[in-house]
């Protein structure tokens, strides 16, 4: 019996995913989670740990930081990804200021490694207020930015702000200005976290469509935050739809409800067949990330979380257990999980509450190995049900302990 | 103002009918790991709650687990009855007959007419571990809907795991449930497991069975977070027309939680799907949270505590100007895709170590201080954090 045979796919049955083209993922981690208000800022040591341990995830590309004010932050940890020769690649946050490109030129010189400018458009389409003469000469400053690094030898992907807000007119004149000026890369950016899957999905058709008008290559970014709660969904779609990078920050962290999450990013990709890379060392990198930003891993993050495989239902216990008799370790652990809690180093796990049935007290007996006696089932399922939540080994072995005949 | 790329949504436009809202927080809920069950009187109030954000209905428990779930099942219903409250009840359980009889017992208690909400495993993996044959599905599935009908139950017949169910195997199993009386099916994505494009062709094909049967017989979606995907899908069964969908406050619920109801309405109001006032929104998740003892995260999208913070540089110098000017609607706009006041909330500014003067500004207006900026931005460095209000003020 397989896992095939067993599963009949419903996601699999649409027409709509495309997901075979090749696609990237741009880490933002050390740039965005500063930015989320929960979060603490972590030391240089620190910082240079982690970009180790997020070079074990097979990222494509890392964004270590700015080239303004935080230059003197950024270049140890530009010169680390060259030193050390990680695999990822470096990505530096740009306004447009010569100087700033003057410097990521220069280091990427001395280091003999290509250095990625993602360039600040300067102005965004929720900016229209401030006048026609104000845009023009931001847009003329943009242009004059990319055409300034290009020439320095600089690979430019242009942040398109609050893209899902602009006009289409606003689009096919700023992205045009870009691609006209050397940009290799067009990044559209859901600044406030206002954009839908569908809103993603008609947005990505016209910028592909302006860049096959333009003759120009389709090479598109995707970075959206989490107000809505859609950031993740919204990634997927811009993937879906033609986009060949996304910008992720791990467990999300970013200002206000956080950005795409590059770690349920990567599962989802796994899960949808787009990406074959081993996520062994998933876990310990975000657990990583939020010791290092000082951050919960709530309970109820999918997959990471502590409750992401635990249940306390009899339903689903008796069939997990029933499972687990066929002899197929995968089959337990999918009966009642969408991922598969062994291909990213966990485990399913059967406790004991009061919406429990006798499958999780023999099952909790068995783990402990003690016998299933009928007096300690019964004392233990009446705990379970007079419980106001999921008992914990300490509170079992305590209503065992009640009864001098049940003592473990 | 801005364009909205979003807008208009044409599948969701062309929907001519009244979307309901079911809430699974006192059933499914519950089955959080980390979730307490609370008393009755906690019970009470989140029912309250969830009638003043205009939710149609509740799954008000599964009175079959035992004597402690039947007695709070019947303390909810007579509450509905007793406050003449326009949410409508429903209960859970299996297909069999022990979890069906409390529920009539309860019906017939309260004088309420109950919907019962009756499942059963559905999927090939389901199937092969408990060594069910479909004839057996079917015969079960018969028993069962025919008894609670004759009981005076409303039936919604509810296949677990549906979106890795054999489309074969749901048609059988759903035309049975509807021949026998059920009036309402509901599609699960009880282990987290769908995608958007999933959900919109599993819908659409069991529209096609419905359809077949000739029956006026509703639509349900209930999907979990496992993947991060609950919302979305929840809103792409929207799209492609179910007629229910279900969630509960602060996603509580079996593992890591099903579709957030908060973030649901939200999303729904946005869309013009619903106009429901969600002015009690923040109630009906701090009460859940309370009782339930489940914490608020605080970057929760619309409710957290910093889902309307600016902490960053960037993002203050491009509200200020709008602050300053008095633009409060732009300002909200700029500030987040969801409006602070939607929820009934106000954007702030907040200082940190990447804050820049427009943090600090910002602050100040808002909390009618004044002083020295510097010294402010300095101290937020020296912290490494973003400094709370009465920091703030010692400063």
């Amino acid at each position: 019996m397989t896992e095939e045979q067993l599963i009949y796919d419903w996601n699999r049955q649409s027409a709509g995913a495309d997901l075979t083209h090749s696609l990237e993922v741009l880490d933002v981690t050390m740039v965005e989670a500063p930015h989320s208000p929960a979060a603490r800022q972590p030391a240089l040591s620190e910082r240079l740990r982690l970009l180790h341990q997020l070079d074990e995830l097979g990222l494509d590309l890392v964004c270590l930081g700015d080239a303004g004010e935080g230059w003197a932050e950024t270049l140890p940890l530009v010169s680390e990804v060259a030193e050390s020769r990680l695999k990822v690649r470096s990505a530096v946050l740009c306004r447009n200021h010569a100087a700033e490109l003057e410097r990521v030129a220069e280091a990427s010189e001395q280091l003999g490694q290509a250095i990625h400018v993602l360039l600040h458009c300067g102005y965004s389409p929720l900016q229209e207020w401030k006048g026609e003469a104000w845009r023009a000469a931001r847009a003329e400053r943009m242009q004059e930015s990319v055409m300034f690094a290009v020439g320095l030898g600089l690979n430019v992907t242009l942040l398109c702000p609050d893209a899902p807000q602009a006009h289409p007119a606003w689009l096919v004149d700023t992205l045009g200005r870009a691609l006209d000026s050397g940009a290799r890369r067009l990044a559209l950016v859901d600044t406030t976290g206002c954009a839908t899957p569908e809103g993603v999905a008609r947005l990505m058709a016209f910028v592909i469509e302006l860049c096959r008008r333009k003759g120009m290559p389709q090479r598109i970014d995707w970075f959206g935050f989490n107000d809505r709660g859609l950031a993740l969904a919204n990634a997927l779609t811009a993937l879906e739809s033609g986009a060949s990078r996304v910008h992720a920050s791990v467990l999300g962290l970013a200002e206000r409800s956080g950005c795409v999450p590059l770690d349920l990013l990567l599962i989802n990709l796994r899960l949808l067949g787009a990406l074959d890379r081993p996520m062994e060392a998933l876990a310990s990198v975000c657990q990583r990330v939020a010791e290092t930003y000082q951050v919960e891993v709530l309970s109820n993050y999918p997959v990471l979380g502590k409750d992401a495989f635990r249940t306390g239902t009899g339903v689903h216990a008796a069939a997990i257990i029933k499972a687990e008799r066929k002899g197929f370790s995968w089959l337990a652990d999918l009966i009642y999980s969408g991922v598969p809690a062994g291909q990213f180093g966990f485990e399913q796990l059967i406790e004991v509450g009061p919406m429990a049935g006798e499958s999780n007290v023999l099952h909790w007996l068995a783990r402990n190995a003690l016998e299933a006696t009928p007096e300690r089932v019964q004392a233990l399922l009446a705990a379970a049900k007079s419980a106001d939540h999921v008992l914990s080994d300490q509170e079992i072995r305590a209503a065992l302990g009640e009864t001098a005949s049940l003592q473990v | 103002m801005a364009y909205d790329w979003n807008l208009p949504d044409t599948a969701l436009l062309q929907l001519n009918r009244h979307l309901q809202l079911q809430d699974e927080t006192l059933r499914d809920g519950l089955q959080r790991p980390s979730a307490y069950d609370p008393p009755i009187q906690a019970k009470l109030e989140i029912l309250h709650l969830m009638e003043a954000l205009g939710i149609h209905g509740a799954d008000v428990g599964l009175p079959g687990a035992g004597p402690r779930a039947a007695a709070d099942v019947t303390a909810i219903v007579t509450e509905i009855v007793e406050q003449k409250l326009k949410i409508k009840p429903s209960c859970a359980g299996r297909t069999l007959k022990v979890d069906i009889q409390p529920i009539v017992d309860i019906a017939q208690k309260t004088g309420k007419l109950l919907e019962a909400d009756l499942f059963i495993g559905s999927s090939p993996v389901r199937q092969y571990a408990e060594d069910w044959t479909l004839d057996r599905m079917l015969k079960v599935t018969e028993e069962a809907v025919v008894y609670a009908v004759e009981q005076g139950l409303e039936v919604m017949y509810v296949t677990e795991d549906t979106i890795r169910s054999h489309p074969e195997t749901l048609r059988r199993l759903y035309t049975t449930a509807i021949e026998c009386g059920a009036i309402r099916i509901c599609l699960c994505d009880t282990v987290g497991h769908a995608t958007p494009d999933g959900v919109r062709a599993l819908v659409r094909f069991i529209r096609e069975v419905v359809a077949d049967t000739g029956k006026p017989v509703k639509l349900d979606w209930h999907g979990h977070r496992d993947r991060g995907l609950g919302l979305a899908n929840t809103l792409a069964a929207v799209e492609v027309g179910v007629d229910r969908v279900h969630g509960t406050a602060l996603g509580i619920g079996e593992r890591v939680g099903n579709t957030p109801m908060e973030h649901l309405l939200i999303n729904l109001k946005l869309l013009g799907v619903l106009q429901n006032d969600l002015s009690r929104l923040r109630e009906y998740v701090g009460a859940v949270s309370r009782h339930c003892r489940v914490p608020l995260p605080f970057s929760w999208p619309g409710l957290g505590r910093d889902a309307f913070a600016a902490t960053s540089a960037e993002s203050a110098e491009r509200l200020i100007e709008l602050y300053e000017l008095g633009e409060r609607q732009l300002f909200e706009h700029t500030f987040s895709g969801v409006t602070p006041a939607l929820v009934g909330r106000e954007a702030r500014f907040a200082v940190g170590p990447r804050s820049g003067p427009a943090n600090v500004r910002g602050w100040q207006l808002q909390s009618q201080k004044s002083g020295e900026i510097e010294p402010v931005l300095a101290a937020a460095r020296e912290c490494g954090r973003v400094l709370e209000p009465n920091e703030l003020e010692a400063l």
